[in-house]
């Protein structure tokens, strides 16, 4: 096996798992810092500018990766008609153009089960299929162990008497990770972690029964990556917002690998339901997902829908379209916020707080809409 | 003596300051242009606002809003800390309650607000540009050299007004240079604008959303008769221009100030801070953390050097240390950093006004 050091791009805590899964391979990881300002110093120069924010940060990771010793990128492509398809070639050809030479490994991440995915990782690392196994059955149990927390802690954060303490026990739990190596170490960390963040006192169970439900949807790589998306799970859940959101890794995983391994094949339930407003399957990037669960989280009753997506996203345009109609159908509102390269927060901070203002003095209204003759079971906008 | 309930609005354009009797009336407004400078602007209006209401005025309750609503908080001891779009629906509300609709057009965005039965069901916000806001006719007005108080009377003289792309402010900006080498009249072109503003506002924050009865419109732009003309035009409604809608943000934060005052239970007393601490020397200016790799520019806001409040960190850690009564190392470490690089950042101010 050849001794070398590899750099991967982040999306969200997807670092954990990944970091496991080349660790046990025998491999040293490179992993960059999770994604900050200065990620884009480099990055903002090189990128096309109407190329959209993920790129953007992507490149930023690989950069700082390869300056820092790394000699092989592994990145994760997928299919599908969305620029993403594309970005496996592009940041290939832009890294070399900047003068940077290394190994390059393309994992395809839309068929996990691929004998192309097993053949890239033999080629370059001579590891035999038992060791890719064994390595995989890891990675997903840190992969599931990781969202497990942060499932927790999204819970955690509305009903605690003090919300803060739960980005306490984060911010040291991402230090401890990042020192740590191997899967046994990591999987220990995560598991603290999440039983520090449930032996948080919690306010009044009164309290909890009136928190806003609100559900994110929107473009994967946002939703799911804090710095991109400006921390708002942790925004909403210290103005006292439950939240849940659909996008992620393990969503990912669970969609693209667990689930192609069951003997019967069944659509996605946010493609089931999309169809209700698009005649379509697909298009392009997750598109009809955010369609399916925003009308999923309509139907499920949530107080708000926040559609989340990076400026220039092309499927995510086309799913706002729908928007209109399904706020009719359903009379939840859904409010959608577009990310770019801004830190300028007051913006964003004002909408997600009117947003949340809103939502509680629409409860308030149905409430009492009895009292008025009005039917809440008929209620729009 | 009667008690007031003051209300600071401060924006990315104008810092507006209001009091209110213990009748919810308003009895003194201050409209200012911020300047870059909300600490600066807000103190002289608050200052202004203590000469119309007298030295010894006994003041009850404190509201604040607007994009710098964080940096009044903290300077003025607000009771209440709200985004505009609750203070607007409820300065609103109480000026005209019967409102459906409010129409605003601010510095650098712009807001619609629906509401039934005097609650917000619904609002929205200009997404990334500033396109189309107050920002963006003032510029225009400097640029056709019309003092920006008169553009609406200018638009009004039009017989034909001239089509002009409303989307973005630099499309905007060359059809109009076009339309005026073609030779069209001034008043004509400034109609144009005005049409092609409220166009797109239509366009992208009502988005089809039924606009009902009655129709509020309130802001900066809102003096501007052009604009309301048009939105009566395109609206096919009567439109209502309230009293005071320069400052209906700094109304409604003070409105909201005496309900949070009023709920208060035996009559606890308000938080702000004074009238005779105002005359401090205040400071603000960030400062890069470098615990860990989030880099939040943590600001801190100095009076007589003293260390009034710090905010912007996103883990908590600085605004904890505070709350405890100690002065968090971040800002001693930074100082004795700062004092090699010479001038010290002095980005707070900057930073406040910034939307």
């Amino acid at each position: 096996m050849k001794h070398e050091k590899v750099t991967f791009p982040h999306m969200g805590v997807s670092y954990i798992p990944v970091k496991v899964l080349l660790e046990s391979l025998g491999l040293s990881c490179v992993v960059p810092p999770v994604n900050n300002p200065r990620t884009l110093e480099k990055s903002l120069v090189q990128a096309p500018e109407f190329m959209c924010f993920p790129y953007k940060l992507i490149l930023g990771n690989l950069l700082y990766g390869l300056d820092h010793g790394a000699q092989t990128i592994v990145f994760g492509g997928s299919r599908g008609p969305c620029r993403q398809e594309y970005y496996n070639d592009v940041l290939q050809a832009a890294l070399r153009d900047m003068g940077y030479s290394f190994d390059y490994v393309n994992l395809n991440l839309s068929k996990l089960w691929t004998r192309e995915n097993y053949e890239a990782a033999r080629r370059a690392w001579g590891v035999n299929l038992r060791q890719v196994l064994k390595s995989l059955i890891l990675t997903v149990d840190v992969l599931f162990a990781v969202e497990a927390l942060y499932e927790c802690a999204r819970r955690k954060r509305c009903r605690a008497c003090d919300g803060s303490a739960v980005d306490v026990i984060l911010q040291h739990y991402t230090d401890a990770v990042g020192r740590a190596r191997g899967y046994a170490a990591v999987k220990g960390l995560t598991r603290q972690a999440r039983r520090d963040v449930q032996g948080l006192p919690e306010k009044d169970a009164k309290d909890a029964a009136d928190l806003l439900r609100v559900a994110i949807v929107g473009e994967i790589f946002v939703t799911s990556d804090a710095y991109a998306n400006l921390n708002i799970e942790r925004k909403l859940g210290r103005l006292g917002v439950d939240i849940t959101t659909y996008m992620g890794a393990a969503a990912w995983v669970r969609e693209h690998l667990l689930r192609k391994l069951m003997p019967f094949q069944k659509r996605e339930l946010a493609q089931e339901l999309a169809r209700e407003f698009w005649g379509v399957d697909d298009i392009g990037g997750h598109g009809v997902q955010t369609v399916g669960n925003s009308v999923l989280s309509s139907r499920r009753g949530f107080d708000g829908i926040i559609h989340l997506y990076p400026l220039t996203c092309m499927p995510e345009i086309a799913a706002q379209s729908a928007f209109g109609a399904i706020e009719e159908r359903y009379g939840v509102p859904i409010m959608t916020l577009v990310v770019d390269e801004m830190t300028g927060e007051a913006g964003f901070d004002t909408r997600l707080e009117a947003f949340v203002d809103m939502l509680a003095s629409r409860r308030r209204y149905w409430a009492t809409a009895r009292e008025r003759g009005e039917d809440p079971s008929k209620r729009q906008i | 003596m009667a008690d007031f309930f003051l209300g600071a609005d401060v924006g990315s354009v104008s810092t507006n300051v209001v009091a209110l009797d213990d009748q919810k009336q308003l009895c003194a407004k201050v409209y200012l242009r911020t300047g870059g400078r909300p600490l600066a602007a807000l103190i002289d209006g608050v200052r202004a606002i203590q000469k119309t209401i007298g030295p010894s005025a006994r003041v009850a309750g404190m509201g604040a809003t607007g994009s710098g609503r964080l940096l009044a908080g903290c300077l003025l001891g607000a009771d209440v800390v709200k985004n505009e779009i609750t203070a607007h629906a409820a300065a609103a509300l109480t000026t005209e309650p019967s409102v459906g609709t409010i129409l605003e057009i601010g510095g650098q965005d712009s807001k619609i607000i629906f509401l039934r039965q005097g609650t917000v069901v619904d609002f929205a916000m200009n997404t990334v540009c500033a396109a189309g806001t107050g920002s963006f006719l003032d510029r225009q007005a400097a640029r056709l050299n019309v003092p920006i108080e008169k553009f609406g009377q200018y638009a009004l003289l039009s017989r034909q007004p001239v089509r002009i792309a409303g989307r973005c402010a630099v499309f905007a900006e060359s059809d109009m240079v076009h339309k005026q080498q073609m030779g069209h009249t001034l008043p004509d072109i400034v109609r144009g604008l005005c049409e092609a503003i409220v166009r797109n506002y239509i366009n992208n924050l009502a988005k089809g959303k039924k606009i009902e009865p009655a129709v509020v419109f309130q802001g900066g732009v809102a003096a501007n008769a052009g604009i309301v003309e048009e939105f009566k035009r395109q609206l096919g409604c009567d439109v209502v221009v309230p009293r005071h809608y320069d400052v209906m943000g700094a109304l409604g934060s003070a409105l909201l100030a005496y309900e949070v005052m009023e709920r208060k239970a035996g009559g606890q007393a308000t938080s702000f801070v004074g009238f005779d601490r105002l005359h401090r020397d205040y400071d603000a200016r960030s400062v890069e953390c470098d615990d860990c790799v989030n880099a939040c520019e943590v600001i801190e806001l100095r009076a007589d050097g003293g260390l009034v409040s710090c905010w912007g960190d996103r883990c908590g850690k600085w605004s904890a240390v505070l709350a405890k009564g100690q002065e968090p190392s971040l800002f001693a470490r930074t100082e004795r950093d700062q004092g090699s690089r010479g001038e010290g950042l002095k980005l707070g101010a900057q930073r406040a006004e910034k939307d």
